[in-house]
């Protein structure tokens, strides 16, 4: 995933977060909320129907949502850090070896071939 | 039931009569007639899945569940918006119902009454509302009621405020934003550009040496 | 639910071939009754795990092991009894009072592993997080092993659950499609089409369209008992919502804490000690079955071809110690192959060989590295970096010794032998060479600090490190040969033919002999019998190999291995030498001991006389035939000159 995509995602699901966090509240009040045009004196109380499922949408729902979007934070991080560590290419000037002194090499042999032999 | 002979005169009668449906009221039994049939049509099919000897898997019955969830939201909008029409209406059978051949369909069809799970379900509600209508007074009760929505009014708003506190899009706070109206007018992002870029176009004879010497 | 009883015969007739821990257990042997049995030890196979275990009525439809090991004689039984029980133990250890506390700790981990995943299935369940997404997790929390011990939630209760599920959605399919006619009926007369769409079959037939009728009384505002008892059962729900809702989020917010703080950590740990050099890659643990990273730490990608382990290791948190791991991904299964322990190491070892006696005696003896040392402070030891240097230590020597015994089976008719899978022998005259793979174990790593130095452990030790370098120049000539394979239409062949361990140190040790084998023929034959006779020795040119056209077109990398290379060429070249022997007035003779293979030897004679005209110039492979010779040469040719 791009990184402007990935930013992208992080800006929704935030956003869906507050927003499931706000539904969340906004189910559990007890009266309704309503319109200025319809019975402006007198609030009505929720039917029972209404009243039962605003409460399954307040736990399926928006309860679900609110976790979903906390465990899509968590699978973006994961996703991001493999690509961090997973994707590194060691860079050629800096990571390589250190370059063998050939001369000082040469010489240790010769004298590998001297001690392994003189003491025989 | 091979033959309905209160049919035929039935028929005749109401040819006779016109009966005035006027007070019906198609346009919100329609609308909820709609939003009725895809639910009762999501509920049977969830049923057939569940009723499967080896069930689905579980995320597409979560998401039946979560589509019924829907439906029943918007069935529930539906009536509570016609809730005051269909209030006050109050159905009668009419003439041409058999009421000989099915008088239990009739007072099954039209009652009001709630099963008994749902009684029971209510009963619950109440008792968990912690609220005995006998040792409080009417005031006390309402008084209490009133407290609940307060909370609730004050919670609902803090999350607003709180909502208002953040930029949601856009790569700068909302602080920096209400400082200079200006930013985040535009899209600022920049993808990075790598350090690798790759000659072009390929060289005819490095490609060759590779072919033939190898890397 | 029942599963295919041939099937679980199978099963249970394979297992008796395989480990068959049905049979010792007595959880198993409970259930002739129809309901599963309610523990099952942990022992039982993955692959018994997703049948369900349904002994169904008890009939001889199951294979009752119980019977049939019942019957088994004594003789058999015992051991698979031992076996079932894993290596090591003894049939003298069980006893009541140890199996009756096997069972009790069983039982507990089941109650816990139970009681764990309650909280897991209900999770999964509800929540699904988007299937394509996850890419890696180190505890999955959905992951197969959470549903194996979702089927141990016993049928019972599942089929409680669903049950209970179904009939809820009777209820509501019953309740929505009765409503669904009603206002499909009411409807049917002012808009008949609409109507008929929805009404059943029967409601269509048995009542005429349009049979119910509205009519419309004043509205009638609730009372206020009424609304204050609405309030009061929405209160009460709303509560309840609320509730669920919250011990749904708490929960869900500690394991996702858990789980964070322990990913947090994993990615930390290998973010911190690995660096971009390191080839990690994600894999799948063999052994708990999660996906997690893994590291290779075999040497393939310098030139190796060793292909009897595969070189990575699983990198895994253990929480224990709250630190990596990383365990070679093919450490079980070598084990249980009764390969012998997974570490081993390589030791030189020489002997000098007492006259008197006709014995060796030890003299030298390389030392154990330090990297195989448990190490002193004990952060070190834990730390992933040393892990891994370890594993790379621990696969090198082990494809030292591989390549050391294909090479050791073509000298054999130089006094290399093959005593075990572990030890290669090489004999000299005077001593004796011994490479050995030791085991990495406790008393190893304790005694090795008792011995005391020895003459010859430093040649041991130089003779260890040049055998090490020389497998190197192998790995190195193998990449240089990868890189200049034009097309890659076969495979690239591993250097079977070409592995040069030994063979260039022992040539070293056996030209030397030769050398003074010779210059003792030399003595005895030409210099003193000739007077004043003086033997040289030529400095051979270091015969440039035919190193192709230094192309000034090779890429750096090659040119780079060619000088690695050559560097070694000193040790690797043949063995030559050339001698002169100058005989006064007669002219010289030209000796040259060279060997074919390293360990062989031929010499070249040339007899050059005063006016330069070769008169013999001769090969010999046999050291007694040379002297022969010499002495006729000798006798011939010089004395009899001076005779002249």
């Amino acid at each position: 995933m791009s990184d402007k995509g990935l930013l992208e995602q992080l800006n929704r699901t935030t956003e869906t977060l507050s927003h499931s966090l706000t539904n969340l509240i906004r189910y559990a009040s007890i009266s309704t909320e309503k319109d200025d045009e319809e019975h402006g004196a007198q609030e009505l109380p929720e039917s029972t129907s209404k009243t039962s499922t605003g409460g399954l949408m307040m736990v399926s729902g928006q309860t679900a949502q609110l976790i979903r979007g906390i465990q899509d934070l968590m699978v973006m991080t994961r996703n991001i850090r493999e690509k961090w560590v997973l994707t590194q290419i060691p860079d050629e000037k800096a990571d390589s070896q250190q370059e063998l002194e050939m001369a000082k090499c040469a010489d240790l042999l010769e004298e590998w071939s001297k001690a392994v032999l003189g003491k025989i | 039931m091979s033959d309905r002979p209160g049919s035929a005169p039935a028929i005749n009668a109401s040819s006779q009569e016109e009966f005035n449906f006027q007070h019906v009221p198609a346009q919100a039994l329609d609308a909820v007639r709609m939003r009725l049939a895809q639910l009762t049509h999501s509920l049977a099919k969830l049923k057939d899945e569940m009723a499967k000897a080896d069930l689905p898997q579980w995320y597409s019955l979560q998401m039946q569940v979560s589509v019924i969830l829907t439906q029943l939201q918007s069935l529930t909008t539906t009536l509570h918006h016609f809730e005051e029409l269909l209030d006050s209406t109050i159905v009668y059978p009419v003439g041409t119902f058999p009421t000989t051949a099915h008088e239990g369909l009739l007072t099954t069809l039209l009652r009001k009454k709630n099963i008994p799970e749902a009684e029971s379900w209510i009963h619950d509600a109440k008792e968990t509302a912690g609220i005995d209508l006998n040792t409080m007074s009417s005031d006390d009760v309402k008084k209490c009621l009133k407290d609940d929505e307060e909370v609730t009014k004050w919670a609902l708003g803090f999350l607003k405020q709180e909502h208002s506190n953040y930029a949601f899009r856009g790569l700068h706070t909302s602080q920096e934003i209400s400082e200079n109206p200006t930013l985040g007018a535009y899209d600022e992002y920049q993808p990075s550009v790598s350090n690798n870029i790759p000659k072009q176009p390929f060289d005819v004879d490095s490609i060759l040496k590779i072919i033939h010497q190898g890397a | 639910m029942t599963n295919n009883p041939p099937d679980q015969s199978s099963q249970a007739a394979n297992h008796e071939t395989k480990r068959i821990p049905l049979a010792i257990d007595p959880n198993f042997m409970k259930t002739t009754s129809s309901a599963l049995p309610t523990d099952q030890s942990d022992d039982n196979d993955k692959s018994q795990n997703g049948t369900h275990q349904n002994a169904t009525t008890g009939q001889s439809l199951v294979n009752n092991p119980y019977e049939m090991f019942g019957s088994m004689p004594l003789d058999q039984l015992i051991p698979v009894i031992l076996q079932s029980r894993g290596i090591g133990s003894k049939f003298a250890d069980l006893s009541e009072r140890v199996l009756s506390e096997e069972i009790a700790n069983d039982a507990e981990d089941m109650e816990h592993v139970k009681n764990l995943d309650e909280d897991v299935e209900m999770d999964s369940s509800d929540f699904p997080a988007n299937a394509d997404q996850e890419a890696l997790k180190p505890q999955q929390i959905e992951g197969p092993l959470a549903r194996e011990e979702e089927d141990q939630m016993t049928q019972e209760q599942f089929q409680q659950l669903k049950n209970s599920t179904v009939q809820s959605l009777n209820l509501s399919v019953n309740e929505a499609s009765l409503a669904l006619e009603f206002v499909s009926l009411l409807l049917s007369s002012v808009r008949p089409s609409a109507a008929n769409a929805s009404m059943s079959p029967f409601l269509k037939n048995a009542v005429p369209t349009a049979s119910l009728n509205a009519e419309k009384i004043p509205y009638e505002k609730a009372t206020e008992s009424e609304i204050v008892d609405k309030k009061l059962t929405t209160r009460g729900w709303k509560l309840r919502s609320l509730e669920e809702s919250r011990v749904l989020l708490k929960d869900t917010h500690k394991t996702l804490e858990a789980s964070l703080r322990k990913e947090q950590n994993y990615w930390s740990k290998v973010s911190a000690n690995t660096s971009k050099k390191d080839v990690i890659f994600k894999m799948k643990d063999q052994e708990t079955g999660e996906k997690s990273l893994g590291l290779k730490y075999g040497y393939e990608d310098s030139g190796s071809s060793y292909k009897q382990e595969r070189g990575i290791a699983i990198l895994r948190y253990n929480a224990n110690k709250d630190a990596l791991e990383a365990v070679p991904a093919e450490k079980q299964q070598f084990e249980s192959m009764n390969r012998g322990p997974f570490e081993k190491f390589m030791r030189v070892r020489i002997f000098t060989k007492i006259q008197e006696e006709d014995d060796y005696i030890l003299s030298g003896e390389t030392a154990l590295d330090d990297l195989l040392l448990a190490a002193d402070n004990s952060g070190a030891e834990q730390n992933i970096r040393r892990q891994i240097s370890k594993l790379q230590f621990l696969i090198f020597e082990k494809e030292l010794m591989y390549h050391l015994k294909k090479e050791s089976e073509t000298l054999i008719s130089y006094g290399v032998t093959l005593e075990n899978e572990n030890k290669i022998t090489v004999e000299f005259p005077t001593e004796k060479i011994e490479f050995e793979m030791m085991n990495l174990t406790d008393e190893v790593i304790l005694n090795h600090q008792q011995d005391a130095p020895k003459t010859n452990d430093r040649k041991a030790a130089l003779i260890l490190v040049m055998l090490r370098m020389l497998l190197v120049v192998m790995y190195k000539k193998q990449i240089r040969k990868k890189l200049l394979m034009v097309a890659h239409s076969k495979a690239v062949h591993p250097f079977d033919n070409e592995a040069l361990l030994l063979r260039p140190i022992m040539g070293k040790f056996r030209h030397e002999n030769y050398l003074n084998l010779l210059q003792k023929v030399i003595k005895t034959y030409v210099l003193d019998v000739v007077a004043n006779s003086v033997v040289t020795e030529i400095p051979s040119d270091y015969r440039k190999q035919n190193i192709p056209v230094r192309r000034e077109t090779y890429d750096k990398h090659i040119t780079k291995l060619d000088d690695e290379i050559t560097l070694f060429d000193k040790i690797l070249q043949l063995p030559r030498i050339d001698l002169k022997v100058e005989l006064p007035g007669s002219g010289k003779i030209e000796f040259g001991l060279e060997s074919s293979n390293y360990c062989n030897a031929t010499t070249s004679v040339k007899l050059v006389d005063a006016s330069n005209a070769t008169i013999f110039d001769t090969r010999f492979s046999n050291f007694k035939e040379l002297e022969d010779f010499l002495h006729f040469i000798v006798s011939e040719y010089v004395t009899e000159g001076k005779q002249e």
